[in-house]
């Protein structure tokens, strides 16, 4: 019988530790004036995410379009806004620390404690060297309007 | 799972999304630029021209051509002389309706590689020119091609050409004036086939790139490789690669 609330103590302790179940809702006018356009600057190529192949990918003018027919610089629509900041939500619902999130990790160097990221150049380097680099600041910082730091 | 990807992206050729003037890299993002990317390829911007163009037809007569001024000099195969001027040629593709390139010289220390400069408007030449399909000189537009970008954070030099008719880019480079190190040139060139209709897509783009290490005079530069990633090379021959074998040993920029 003294099972049974053992059992119970060590279940809730994982459930702790797992990740929410639903993405962060991470802040959505900080997302709109300063994460987007990082991502449109470093993610947002047909090769990389600007691809409908890919999971994580980012729409905006000049770049992937919601809609296959309009104008490459056609005027952002408001709902390319929407699901670029529900993809980009997306990434963060992998980890219970901000900088443990896929969109953190991924474009940061691994011995920086980065993830595998096929985003490295030809010179075998990832997006941000350090989580020192601004953009890594910006995203991070996004990261934790979801994600709270532990206290 | 990355050969995959390849396989799907190039099934499925990509639209064009060319700049086609070379003042649209330094344009916000979210009005359709570049946001201060130039895609030059090199170790300070190592993204190129083919994150965006790909799935075209090879480019046929793209060449670089780096040419002593002085000719008391070697040539610059046996390394940049502290000073010397050299001329940089780079051809744009004969079979194409749309073309640009563009070049970064980018020291060891991941700075400006020397100084660039444009040809003198006095001194350029036919190729060197818009042709009178692009613009309108009735209109004030002006009919040279080559542009030169200079960021500050971090200080850079970026030369290229708009989309405009222009045949070559070509630009004087002065070595610096006391060694640096191997400096690392970097050249994008893409060309595009399809027609101006921004709804109908292009059947694609080439994107061709270009890298060299220049290494000062006497010495040789450090052999190594250097793995792409994310910047996939286009089908066909003349697709992306580099020439020379790259430095492993370089510090990296950051």
């Amino acid at each position: 019988m003294r099972l049974v609330p053992l059992l119970a103590l060590l279940v809730a302790g994982c459930a702790l530790d797992a990740p929410p179940a639903n993405p962060p809702l991470p802040n959505r006018a900080m997302f709109e004036a300063e994460v987007y356009p990082i991502l449109m600057r470093d993610c947002g190529f047909p090769d990389c995410h600007g691809n409908r192949d890919r999971f994580f990918r980012v729409y905006g003018l000049g770049r992937l379009r919601l809609d296959p027919e309009a104008l490459i610089d056609a005027p952002l629509e408001e709902a390319e806004m929407n699901e670029s900041y529900e993809r980009a939500r997306s990434m963060l619902g992998s980890a219970t620390r901000a900088e443990d999130t896929l969109l953190v990790r991924k474009p940061l160097e691994i011995d920086q404690g980065g993830a595998p990221h096929l985003g490295i150049d030809n010179h075998g380097q990832d997006l941000y060297a350090s989580p020192e680099d601004p953009s890594y600041q910006v995203l991070l910082t996004w990261a934790r309007t979801g994600i709270p730091e532990s206290p | 799972m990355r050969s995959l990807l390849v396989l799907a992206v190039l099934a499925a050729p990509s639209p064009a999304l060319a700049f086609d003037n070379f003042a649209a890299f330094e344009e916000p993002v979210t009005d359709g630029g570049g946001g201060g990317r130039f895609f030059t390829g090199s170790p300070l911007d190592g993204y190129t021209c083919a994150v965006c163009h790909f799935g075209g037809a090879p480019l046929e007569g793209v060449s670089v051509e780096i040419t002593p001024l002085t000719t008391e000099f070697e040539p610059l195969e046996d390394g940049y002389r502290e000073g010397q001027q050299y001329e940089i040629l780079v051809q744009l593709p004969l079979n194409t309706a749309n073309s640009a390139a563009m070049l970064e010289l980018v020291s060891e220390a991941g700075e400006a590689g020397g100084v660039i400069e444009l040809r003198n408007p006095s001194a350029q030449s036919a190729e060197d020119m818009c042709t009178l399909d692009f613009r309108n000189p009735d209109d004030g537009d002006d009919l040279i091609a080559a542009h030169l970008a200079t960021p500050e954070d971090p200080p850079r030099q970026i030369a290229g050409v708009d989309n405009c008719g222009a045949e070559q880019l070509r630009v004087t480079w002065t070595a610096p004036a006391t060694t640096t190190g191997p400096i690392w040139l970097n050249v994008g060139v893409v060309g595009a086939t399809g027609d101006a209709d921004q709804l109908s897509r292009p059947s694609g783009d080439f994107a061709w790139t270009y890298g060299v290490i220049i290494a000062p005079f006497g010495a040789a530069p450090e052999a190594g490789r250097v793995e792409s990633g994310c910047a996939v090379s286009p089908t066909g021959g003349g697709s992306a690669f580099w020439l020379l074998a790259v430095v492993a040993a370089l510090r990296r920029r950051r």
